[in-house]
This record gives structure tokens, C-alpha cells and sequence, in this order.
């Protein structure tokens, strides 16, 4: 079926988002079955040859943000299993965190900051897409980003700096 | 680090402005803004890996998605269509009201047709009984009641007066009944014959009636019953019915004159 070819296919990407975005993976299930359903109900609303992942995004969204908001503050601990997802060949550049250190600095952003990053960084979308998506002006887009970029290498650096720290007294 | 688009590097970076001819050429020739850019870019790459680090089985939900999806098909996601089913059914939908129109205009035109040759053929019977064979009817002929009997039926006391043939004049009108309706039965003479002419004031009727006469022919319509020929028409929310024993074309002229006196 067309749906199937066009929409699920991006269902591993839309979890991704989801659990940073939920910060627990069966309330990012449930926001992914959620989406996945009201997009095929609406799938005479898509235009084919338009961006499907982009679509979906937007209305995983729009489902996170009017039927999740109650949950969103609550301090979920995500299942840190070791799983590598990464495109063959691509370049890797060498950090001195794990990717728990990371993880947990994203997860300490606010929503809005943590939602632009992992569209652009993760998800490949350019600002004018996400501007798209989450319906908001390119230039907040970008600051967003930009912000959120200093965020997380700032709380990374504080993280460094205590381990250094506590190297040193040993 | 004296180089002044050094500080633009980041905006440049995720407006996608980095890929321009411009900013290439600067790159290759600038190691500070280039240093800069792969930073930028190793640290978002940094924060993909992270991410992608988490093990995220998608099957099982993809099968529950799927399930889920086919829980909820509704009478109009056909399965085995691959467009979009809204437009189907719209297009059910208009189909629907066209054929419907269709049927309604036919009934419509049929029903008015008929309603209106039985009432021809009521008025012919009227005539022949109460004004050639002169059956004892009571009739008001005083002009003062035969307006009186215009206004309740017509809603205009004027109508017999303003009606009447070129060269003949009034000689009664009384209530009679023509295909279940009460009509004004009006007689006039020119000395040697004698012309009934028959008025009512359409009503509303109910939402199925008003609808059906949308559809109802309301022109001129001559006919020959028995040995009259019967016009009828209706214009201004009145039915006419004329009774002669003219040809048809002289009684299409006198409903026409009739019509245009409404």
C-alpha cells in the first residue's frame, strides 16, 4: 500500500525523536502509533512528491504538543542500551563523552532548544523545514539551534570540568 | 581569527548559506572559518551518533501501527484502493445529488403536467355543466361580491375585471373545485359566447411540493378536451385555467392576454 511505502518506513526516525523529545521510550511508542494513525486518516491531506518524513514530523508534533503536554515535565529515565545505528562509511568525529554524557546534556534542554536540535542534527531537516514543521520563523529556528548547540557544549564542558576535578583528588 | 566572517560562520552553517559559491570560495582560502565550520558540523555529527546510540526496535511497533491501522479503516478506506478515498467520496456524494436531481426534476415536470391536465379537464366539465348546460349553482354577480370573492381567493380584488377578454364582461364567480383545489370560477359572455375563466393563488405547500414545482413547467399550455380547448398557465403565484369553445390558437392568445394582465 502506498501508505505503507511512503509512511512507515519512517517510523525508526520518528521513535528516535520521539524518545529524546519524551525521554522515555513507551510514551515515545505511544506518541509514534499515535502519529502514524492520524497521518493515515489524513493521508488524502498529503501531497505526493512533498516530503513525507517532514509531514510526519509535523504531526508527531502537533500530537506531542496536545496530547503530552501533562507528561513532559516528568523526569523519566530513558533505557541507556548500547545500539549502533550508524550510516556505513560516514564520517566520525572523536569525542571524549559517551553517548550517555551526551544524551543526558540534551536531555536537560528545554523542549523547544531539544526539538530544533534533534530535527537538524539527527533528523537531517534544514531550518526552513523545521520552520515548516513546527510552524515558527526561520530566524528563531536558528537561534534555537544556535542556542541549544552552546547549551549542551557548556553543560558537557561543566561535566569535563567535575571529572577533572575529582580526578585530581584521587 | 581576524577574519571578519569568522563570527558569520554558524548562521552561515545552518541557514545552508555554506554551500554557496561565496562562502566556498572563502572557505578555501580562510583555515580559521574552516576550522570553524568542521566544528560546527563534527558537533552536530557528535550529537547524531549519541542519539543513534540508543537501541530502538521498531518492529514490534510497526506491527501494532500496522494493526492499529487496520482496526480503524473505515467504510471509505477501501483496502485495495491506492488514491485518496475522500475524493471518492465526494464524488459518490455529487453522483448522488445529480441522480437525485434528476429523478426530482422528472417527477417535478411529470406531476405538474398531469396536475395540470386533470385540472384542464375538471374546468372543461365545470364549464360544459354549470355555464353551457346552465345548472342551477348559485353565482355572485353583483360586482362588489364577486371582488369580495377575488381578494379571499386571489388576494387581489381586481383580478376578474383586469382579466377579462377584449370585448366581453363579466356575468358571475362562484368557488369551485378542480382537482381537489378550490379555484375561482369566473363566467364571461360577449353576447353569444360564453368564456369560464378560472383563478387560484398557488400556496406553498409542504417542502416536497415546493421543491417538485421547481421542476413544474408553468408556461402556456393549450389542449383540447372534448369539444373545448382548455389554456392553462400560471404566472405571479396565481393558476389561470381558461374554457372556450374557440380554436386552440384563439384560446392560446386570450391566456396569454389573461397572463399578462396578472
Amino acid at each position: 500500500m502506498q501508505f505503507e511505502q511512503l509512511a512507515l518506513v519512517h517510523v525508526r526516525a520518528l521513535l528516535r525523536a520521539a524518545v529524546r523529545l519524551a525521554r522515555d521510550v513507551s510514551i515515545a511508542e505511544d506518541l509514534v502509533q499515535d502519529a502514524m494513525l492520524r497521518a493515515w486518516r489524513h493521508f488524502d491531506r498529503f501531497q505526493p512528491g512533498t516530503n513525507c518524513k517532514a509531514w510526519l514530523f509535523r504531526i508527531m508534533l502537533n500530537c506531542w504538543t496536545t496530547r503530552h503536554q501533562q507528561i513532559r515535565q516528568e523526569a523519566i529515565q530513558f533505557f541507556p542500551e548500547q545500539y549502533a545505528d550508524n550510516v556505513p562509511g560516514e564520517r566520525r568525529p572523536v569525542t571524549r563523552f559517551t553517548a550517555e554524557e551526551i544524551q543526558n546534556s540534551i536531555d536537560l534542554l528545554n523542549e523547544e532548544y531539544r526539538t530544533v536540535l534533534i530535527l537538524f542534527a539527527v533528523e537531517g531537516f534544514s531550518c526552513k523545514e523545521i520552520a515548516e514543521i513546527l510552524a515558527i520563523p526561520i530566524g528563531t529556528v536558528m537561534s534555537r539551534l544556535s542556542r541549544a548547540r552552546n547549551l549542551v557544549k557548556t553543560d558537557l564542558a561543566k561535566r569535563e570540568a567535575r571529572y577533572m576535578k575529582a580526578k585530581a583528588r584521587i | 581569527m581576524n577574519c571578519p566572517s569568522y563570527e558569520r560562520v554558524t548562521d552561515a552553517y545552518l541557514s545552508g548559506e555554506i554551500e554557496s559559491s561565496e562562502w566556498q570560495s572563502h572557505l578555501e582560502s580562510c583555515p580559521n572559518c574552516t576550522a570553524k565550520l568542521r566544528s560546527e558540523s563534527d558537533f552536530d555529527l557528535i550529537i547524531r551518533h549519541a542519539v543513534n546510540e540508543e537501541r530502538l526496535q521498531t518492529r514490534q511497533l510497526e506491527a501494532h501501527v500496522r494493526a492499529a491501522i487496520r482496526k480503524s479503516r473505515t467504510p471509505w478506506h477501501f483496502p485495495l484502493s491506492h488514491g485518496p478515498m475522500l475524493v471518492k467520496l465526494r464524488y459518490g456524494i455529487a453522483a448522488t445529488v445529480v441522480l437525485g436531481t434528476l429523478v426530482l426534476a422528472t417527477f417535478g415536470y411529470a406531476k405538474g403536467r398531469m396536475d395540470r391536465t386533470a385540472a384542464c379537464v375538471d374546468a372543461a366539465d365545470d364549464h360544459q355543466e354549470e355555464v353551457i348546460s346552465k345548472a342551477p349553482r348559485k353565482w355572485k354577480s353583483n360586482l362588489k361580491d364577486v371582488e369580495s370573492l377575488s381578494k379571499r381567493m386571489v388576494g387581489d380584488p381586481s383580478i376578474p375585471e383586469r382579466i377579462a377578454p377584449a370585448g366581453y364582461h363579466l356575468i358571475g364567480a362562484r368557488v369551485c373545485i378542480l382537482h381537489n383545489k378550490n379555484y375561482m370560477h369566473i363566467d364571461y359572455s360577449d353576447g353569444n359566447n360564453e368564456i369560464s375563466l378560472f383563478v387560484r393563488h398557488l400556496d406553498s405547500g409542504n417542502g416536497l411540493t415546493r421543491v417538485l414545482a421547481w421542476f413544474a413547467s408553468d408556461g402556456e399550455m393549450v389542449e383540447r378536451v372534448e369539444t373545448f380547448s382548455v389554456g392553462s398557465t400560471q404566472k405571479r403565484d396565481v393558476a389561470l385555467v381558461l374554457v372556450s369553445s374557440s380554436p386552440i390558437p384563439d384560446v392560446q392568445k386570450l391566456v396569454e392576454q389573461a397572463a399578462n394582465r396578472l
